[in-house]
């Protein structure tokens, strides 16, 4: 396998690999050149193919039009050296002892992330209470692919309302949210700002078609307030009037319905459901009380090692699984990522720092930073320049495998020589 | 005129040369390059004559071409000259006829200085101490610990490795300059194998460049290294091979070839005999014996095994551990020195009986029947020779022999 891959390497990038495999050894582990080159040639063909394919965005879930256009190389590209270091296995054996402090100090980490507000940790938390109630109606979702055809035929609705709040209403994805549910949602919330905002996307496309000026509609804006001719049946009318152009529109290519995400609000305190906040409090404080248990035995010992390591999976596998349940939007999702970043920067500049060497600490945090900025760029700026949504369970299985990868391609180069020369002696 | 340490050095080469020993004299040449800077072409040339001979010794024996043997020999020769000549026109050079540069320091640098220390595991069902133990060790010196299974070795070893916390006593690293607690800049110095060896990911060769330029063996410098390991160790033909790809011994000789290739000053390998067949262990030891030795680059070797024989051919100090205590912990060549008896070990046939009978004229003489072997106790005087040959007299058939008086061999038989 590795001799057959190997022959599609070109000279230059075998010439580019054996100068930094002698000359750079730690940008040489990352694979970043195999990366760039393999990326960049698999995305080129993807979107050779999709101009090929005369295909409107708005006919293929967003997902696929993701994996299509990004993630099968990449993640192939990414596989194939993962599988050359293989880090996700080797991580942890060449010691079995050292994994607890690693994973202490992956915790501390990530910590010290969490508790800057810019971390984006916070507001992870803060969707997680509040569309706790929703995954309940997740349930009566019967299948993927269910949902996925839903997510197609309800489209517009999806539009609507991603430009009510600011981002998707994750229920037409899998709930069958019918149009009656959506106008009467519609009409029982803010509607005077709904209306508005609606009617102003409305007369920027077409203004003749409608009784209002943007002016005025700045006005019902602000005063929270539609003008009597705002019935619930000619905003109906609209809408439906609306969203056939708009589908019209984006056949012809002409606007990208993804364009309208405009960013998400908080939610207020109001809109937690208490009922179900422990959750998110407990996988909140888990790693607090932890961090807690770590100085008090900082000797780490077995146990406490085990505990943290607990710690430390749940807050792990918590980020993972608002990824796996589409809680995060994509921004949120880049929080993510610089929180990630941050404790495994961290995590390395504690383990150096533990070591008595900030040197060389200051070092490996400024090349993982480094690495994270570049891989971060490839795998996602073209996501963020077409700005299309990577929402829905098939990307964000996506994104949580691409953000395994990446943690492995982090991990790799530098397990091989930290993984001995990075602890101080085990008690056992 | 050559300082002594090089004439002796040089003196090996012409007797190996003359023997015709082709696999010892390539490597002893390589080695001379290790411990001497020479012309790189000279080098280069060694290097190149290593490999050919690797590359000779992998095909079978009845397809090696006696020609293509004699030009090797002949360009080792020619080498040995050539390495003669240099080093004497160097040395002309100094003008006083020596290099004390290129002689081993007088005193051997301590690299690792424990003072009782001791290492207590508790679990619910069992205690396990490792007992009060002093231990030195220095550059070119070898110090082997054996004993039984569960004693305490690679404990003792992942101590001095830094791997593991003592539970009393004190432990230092005088060679290194650093800071007790400088972990990080103590295990810059310090390679270690264990016995499990974890697979290597990519090609092997490339995992060998690889941990060269992360210790700082950078550009051609590291090709040249490499290349040297590669071809020193005889591991020519699997360099562009993977982990999964060759046997036990190798995989251990590449985790060697990765411990070396960045000039540790002190290697501990747990049970390195373990996988190894009586031929490659011999090589293995011989290479540790040398690579320790090194006038520029010794190292201090720190190895358990259970092989005791072999262990203690190489190793200058040894330390034999057994429930729980140090039965002995000192210089291989002081073994034994202050005995009262002389103890021997053979397989034979005959009884117990009959060994008494036969050596009835001796005096002090005892016989210890194991089962599968016999134990002789006689008087300090008696030479193996003699009592080999009082056996033979009286047509005892003796199928193995041997002398353990100076081995460490008869802490295992007398404290079983």
């Amino acid at each position: 396998m590795e001799r057959k891959l190997r022959k599609f390497v070109p000279t230059f990038l075998q010439k580019i690999d054996r100068d930094w495999m002698l000359n750079r050894p730690y940008l040489w582990a990352t694979k970043i050149h195999y990366v760039l080159f393999y990326g960049l040639i698999g995305l080129g063909l993807s979107m050779t193919f999709g101009q090929l394919q005369p295909i409107s965005p708005s006919q293929i879930s967003i997902s696929t039009s993701f994996l299509i256009t990004l993630s099968i190389p990449a993640l192939l590209a990414l596989a194939y050296w993962w599988y050359r270091l293989s880090v996700i296995f080797s991580q942890f054996a060449h010691d079995t002892q050292i994994w607890r402090r690693n994973f202490s100090l992956i915790l501390l980490g990530s910590l010290l992330i969490m508790a800057v507000p810019t971390s984006g940790w916070f507001i992870m938390e803060w969707r997680t209470m509040e569309v706790r109630n929703e995954l309940n109606r997740l349930e009566d979702t019967k299948t993927l692919e269910q949902g996925v055809h839903l997510f197609t035929s309800v489209m517009p609705v999806k539009l609507y309302w991603t430009y009510w709040d600011g981002h998707y209403s994750e229920r037409s994805w899998y709930y069958n949210y019918s149009r009656e549910d959506a106008i009467d949602d519609f009409m029982g919330l803010d509607k005077a700002q709904i209306a508005a905002d609606f009617l102003e996307m409305a007369h920027r496309y077409n203004p003749d078609s409608y009784p209002i000026s943007a002016e005025e509609l700045v006005v019902a804006y602000h005063n929270r307030k539609l003008p009597s001719q705002f019935t619930r049946d000619a905003l109906w009318h609209w809408r439906q009037d609306l969203m056939k152009r708009l589908n019209y529109w984006e056949e012809l290519g002409a606007i990208n319905p993804f364009r309208l995400h405009s960013g998400y609000a908080l939610p207020s305190v109001e809109g937690i459901n208490w009922k179900n906040i422990y959750p998110g409090i407990l996988l909140f404080l888990i790693p607090f009380l932890g961090l807690g248990l770590a100085f008090v035995y900082l000797g780490l010992r077995p146990f406490i090692g085990f505990v943290l390591s607990l710690s430390a999976l749940a807050t792990v596998f918590g980020t993972m699984g608002q990824f796996m349940t589409y809680r995060v939007e994509i921004q949120e999702f880049f929080y993510g990522m610089m929180a990630l970043t941050g404790f495994f920067s961290l995590y390395f500049g504690f383990s150096k720092a533990a070591a008595k060497n900030w040197m060389r600490s200051a070092q490996s945090i400024a090349l993982l930073v480094g690495l994270t900025a570049i891989y971060g760029l490839l795998l996602f700026g073209p996501t963020v320049l077409l700005d299309m949504r990577t929402q829905g369970p098939p990307s964000a299985l996506v994104m949580s495998g691409i953000l395994t990868l990446l943690i492995a391609l982090w991990l790799g180069p530098f397990q091989r020589r930290f993984n001995y020369l990075q602890t101080s002696p085990t008690t056992f | 005129m050559l300082s002594t340490n090089l004439k002796t050095r040089l003196d090996e080469l012409y007797r190996l040369a003359e023997e015709q020993d082709l696999s010892r004299l390539s490597r002893r040449i390589l080695d001379f390059f290790a411990d001497y800077h020479l012309a790189p072409a000279l080098r280069n040339d060694a290097i190149q004559l290593r490999a050919r001979y690797n590359e000779f010794a992998a095909n079978e024996q009845a397809e090696q071409d006696p020609a293509e043997r004699a030009e090797m020999m002949q360009s080792a020769h020619d080498l040995i000259s050539e390495i003669a000549t240099a080093l004497s026109q160097q040395l002309a050079q100094d003008g006083k006829g020596t290099d004390k540069s290129l002689l081993p320091s007088q005193e051997p640098d301590l690299v690792f200085s424990g003072r009782a220390i001791t290492k207590t595991f508790v679990s619910p069902k069992f205690v396990f101490n490792l007992p009060d133990l002093d231990l030195d060790l220095r550059l070119g010196e070898i110090t082997g610990i054996v004993g039984e299974n569960g004693n305490g070795k690679t404990t003792l070893l992942r101590i001095v490795a830094g791997d593991l916390e003592i539970s009393g006593g004190n432990i230092s690293y005088p060679a290194f300059d650093v800071a007790a607690a400088d972990w990080y800049r103590i295990k810059q110095n310090i390679a270690f194998i264990p016995q499990a060896l974890k697979a290597w990911k990519g090609f092997l060769k490339e995992n060998l460049h690889f941990t060269a330029a992360i210790h700082g063996i950078r550009g051609q410098e590291n090709e040249e290294q490499v290349d040297f390991i590669i071809h020193r160790l005889g591991l020519t033909q699997y360099e562009d091979a993977l982990w999964s790809e060759i046997s036990s011994g190798y995989k251990l000789r590449f985790e060697l070839a990765r411990a070396l290739v960045w000039n540790p000053a002190l290697l501990i390998i747990d049970e390195p005999l373990a996988n190894l067949d009586i031929n490659t262990q011999e090589v293995f030891l011989q290479d540790l014996r040398y690579l320790a030795s090194s006038t520029q680059n010794p190292i201090s070797i720190l190895l358990s095994s259970q092989h005791l024989h072999e262990v203690e051919s190489i190793a200058d100090n040894i330390i034999f551990i057994k429930n729980g205590e140090a039965l002995y912990n000192g210089s291989m060549q002081e073994f034994g020195q202050d005995r009262e008896e002389n103890l021997f070990e053979l397989t034979t046939s005959a009884t117990k009986s009959d060994i008494l009978a036969a050596l009835e004229h001796l005096e002090d003489i005892s016989v210890e029947d194991r089962g599968h072997t016999k134990i002789i106790r006689t008087p300090v005087d008696m030479a193996s020779n003699k009592l080999l040959g009082e056996l033979v007299k009286k047509d005892i058939a003796v199928d193995y022999f041997r002398d353990i008086s100076t081995s460490t061999l008869k802490l295992f038989r007398e404290n079983d």
